[in-house]
């Protein structure tokens, strides 16, 4: 279900009723009711992979809490929750993408060698909410928190709707006391909540999805377009990529702000970046944080004695790992692997660059750093985007050597609607120019009541007269 | 109370910026015309032949035959061929028309006193989610405004209802543009063949990779809705497939002619599949991947009153 569907609207109204007419004690038991609903949705089959989920994870934390005394047996219980978890996610995830690569590599030896590829549909979400269960079985193998024994607490811990379907990744220590506590209703978070949905469904359907429509005809048809129009299409599915998995996150905010939820920030601006390890600050924060907590940190720790290889070793497989959790294709590895590289790179010439800035103009230096950077970004989402890694490959190839087509960007414009085409680009510079103020406003509620709602309703009123309507999935649905 | 006030407020300001924005949309101009047509896809401009057919057609008239479905009907079914052979023909075809916006053409302007054979062309295209473009074109021209409201409330798309706002605030300004192949009648003729890219792909047997068309399972609904209300309105109506090109994607062709038989079948109302016709050749029966030109018309048209009479649909005149 979308949040930007008429569906969704029905469905929120309904589940906010009952929240509200229902005792504050009790009122979980209707948020769990309603996120197993919406995880069902579309394919009802796919809540036994989430009750799996839910019930491997929640048992073995308490068995983890029982053998806190013997090691072994504690190890155990972990190794078995993160074993149902990863294979759930290998088996539906990375099945068909291992055997193809098995099948490619056979018929590099033998002509004839041939295996089934195994390709199943993916449930949706499945990466967050793993990634989720595994968190919290690590924090309780590590005695970060004690295991929860309410299950149906813990259940709505991995199931939560706002956030199951895209993130942001919760962490047990900041989601499991707010479950804990009354949620009494708030006309403050119902506020915040509003505003904040509307300022994502602004990005959603009048950035994102309007976006789409060039973004993806030219990523349909690269052999056809100069490499001038395929810069423009790689820097405007970037502002796509940013509208619409930040849109998500400001939707999945806010509706749980409205229940009384603070779920964890993902984004931070992060096309002002001036480094690559800055970026991975302000992008997807919580995939980025989770990574460095549960995969970084302890492989650094255990190949301490590398010295700074370790964290040159640390870096490289924590990308390659984040590559492949955004999908199980060759392109994502790459993506994956040129971020790890870059912030490899930015780690090992560190001194040097240090010395460079106190050598230079502040603002040339800055300039250049974000100049150096967000080129970098742009490529690197060349690999994010692609369809194969030969369309990658093509397309930075060409990017390389037509880039000054200028008749070619002309033809394109004209071809993607003329003027429309205009009136989507002057939309696109308007974001860029108001995102900083009124994500900051809203998240801040640093403005009086009554401006912050005039705020939202001139939003409305762009959604309503500039809106591309018609049911275009969350780009992140996908991993 | 707070609350209250708070609601109030956001919808009064939605409200009065939302009247502001379409009016300064409607007001300013681009190339002579209001500039929200740039704002976004298929916002259609007021004029064209849908705008001069359906002010054309009488609903007092006395019709042998309406013809209504999409472009391939309003040039697929020349009213004047029809004429010829002594059937008094009007086609209320439109661009991009899906079943569900022909069963809103059906409501409003058809009744058995007007049209004795309504004459419905079936396409697989008319039968996708995508209908923003017929319901644009319907809000925007209909001279009926309860059809063309009836139309936007249905489409379920918030940029029908701008254009519905957009029909109410230029209800005095005159079409922007008129179309030169509009013949009457509700029908444009084109005499073109097809280009010479698409000639030498057809001598070289060379297909065109399409899209895969989706049926909508809506669109099968209100099929099933315009076969009851033709009955509910003693309306006489048959179904027909017209030819199409080389080019036409056939994979589904079967899948959803089967959809449709089921409702046909329980209730009696013939289906033609002229989708393949022999006399019929893509090199020089259509002016495009999807449309015949005059002569493919012809051909066609002939063919179809011969069966209609054959199966006693039509009487001898």
């Amino acid at each position: 279900m979308l949040f930007n569907s008429l569906d969704f609207f029905l469905f929120f109204s309904a589940v906010f009723i009952s929240w509200l007419v229902t005792p504050v004690n009790f009122r979980w038991i209707i948020l769990l009711g309603a996120s197993l609903v919406f995880y069902g949705w579309e394919k009802p089959v796919y809540l036994f992979l989430l009750a799996l989920t839910i019930l491997i994870t929640y048992s073995s934390a308490i068995k983890m809490e029982e053998f806190k005394k013997a090691p072994v047996k504690k190890r155990l219980f972990l190794y078995s929750a993160v074993f149902v978890n990863l294979g759930i996610l290998i088996i539906f995830k990375y099945l068909g993408f291992f055997t193809d690569i098995i099948s490619q590599l056979g018929t590099l030896f033998s002509k004839g060698f041939s295996i089934q590829s195994l390709h199943l549909l993916l449930p949706i979400g499945i990466s967050f909410y793993t990634f989720q269960s595994i968190g919290y079985s690590l924090d309780v193998y590590y005695g970060l928190r004690k295991p929860e024994k309410h299950l149906g607490y813990f259940a709505l811990f991995v199931s939560f709707f706002p956030q199951i379907l895209s993130g942001p990744i919760g962490r047990s220590n900041e989601m499991l006391p707010q479950i804990h506590q009354p949620k009494p209703f708030s006309l403050n978070n119902l506020g915040y909540g509003l505003q904040r949905f509307v300022w994502g469904l602004f990005k959603k359907i009048v950035i994102a999805d309007r976006l789409d429509i060039y973004v993806n005809d030219v990523y349909s048809n690269i052999p056809d377009y100069p490499g001038s129009v395929l810069w423009l299409a790689t820097l405007l599915f970037a502002f796509q990529l940013y509208a619409d998995f930040s849109a998500y996150t400001d939707m999945a905010i806010g509706v749980a702000r409205i229940f009384g939820f603070t779920l964890l920030e993902n984004f931070d601006f992060p096309f002002i970046s001036k480094s690559v390890t800055e970026f991975w600050r302000r992008w997807h924060m919580s995939l980025s944080s989770w990574l460095r907590d549960y995969v970084y940190t302890p492989i650094q720790f255990s190949k301490k004695k590398w010295k700074k290889w370790a964290t040159v070793y640390a870096i490289f497989l924590t990308f390659f790992i984040c590559g492949l959790w955004h999908g199980a294709k060759m392109t994502f590895v790459i993506f994956g692997i040129i971020q790890g590289l870059a912030l490899m790179y930015e780690m090992l010439t560190r001194e040097k660059r240090q010395q460079w800035r106190e050598n230079t103009n502040p603002y040339i230096y800055n300039s250049y750093s974000w100049l150096i950077t967000f080129m970098f970004t742009l490529i690197s989402f060349v690999f994010f985007r692609a369809n194969t890694t030969a369309d990658a490959f093509l397309l930075i190839q060409k990017q390389f050597t037509t880039f000054y087509d200028i008749a070619g960007l002309k033809a394109f414009m004209v071809h993607s609607g003329g003027i429309k085409f205009l009136f989507s680009m002057a939309l696109l510079m308007l974001f860029v120019l108001i995102d900083r103020y009124f994500a900051t406003t809203i998240q801040t509620q640093n403005k009086k009541a009554y401006v912050l709602n005039v705020m939202a309703s001139v939003l409305i009123v762009f959604i309503l007269l500039f809106g591309t309507f018609g049911k275009v999935d969350f780009i992140y649905f996908q991993f | 109370m707070a609350i209250i006030r708070h609601i109030l407020l956001s919808v009064f300001t939605i409200a009065v910026l939302y009247f502001l924005g379409m009016f300064v949309l409607k007001t300013v101009p681009y190339s002579g015309k209001p500039a929200i047509y740039i704002t976004n896809n298929y916002y259609n401009w007021k004029g064209g032949d849908t705008y001069e057919k359906y002010r054309e057609f009488s609903k007092t008239g006395d019709y042998d035959i309406v013809v209504a479905g999409s472009s391939r009907a309003y040039r697929g079914y020349s009213p004047f061929l029809f004429d010829s052979a002594g059937y008094n023909c009007f086609n209320l075809g439109t661009s991009a028309q899906s079943i569900k916006n022909t069963y809103f053409i059906v409501k409003h302007y058809l009744d058995s006193a007007n049209c004795q054979l309504l004459i419905i062309d079936v396409f697989a295209g008319a039968f996708t989610k995508n209908q923003l473009e017929s319901s644009s074109d319907l809000v925007e021209n209909l001279n009926d405004p309860a059809a063309a409201y009836d139309v936007a409330m249905h489409n379920k798309d918030i940029r029908t209802l701008n254009i519905a706002t957009l029909r109410f605030l230029t209800e005095n300004d005159k079409p922007y543009f008129s179309k030169k192949d509009y013949s009457g009648k509700g029908y444009s003729e084109k005499g073109d063949s097809l280009s010479v890219k698409q000639q030498t792909d057809f001598f070289n047997r060379k297909k065109v990779t399409h899209k895969k068309i989706e049926i909508d399972e809506e669109q099968i609904r209100y099929f099933n809705k315009i076969v009851d209300l033709c009955m509910e309105k003693k309306l006489r109506v048959v179904f027909v497939y017209s030819p199409v090109s080389y080019f036409y994607d056939y994979s589904i062709h079967h899948s959803f002619v089967d959809m449709l038989k089921p409702s046909m079948e329980m209730k009696n109302v013939p289906f033609y599949d002229f989708s393949i016709c022999d006399s019929i050749n893509t090199a020089y029966h259509f002016y495009d991947e999807s449309h015949l030109n005059s002569a493919g018309v012809k051909i066609f048209n002939r063919a179809l009153v011969t069966k209609l009479k054959q199966d006693k649909i039509l009487s001898d005149k």
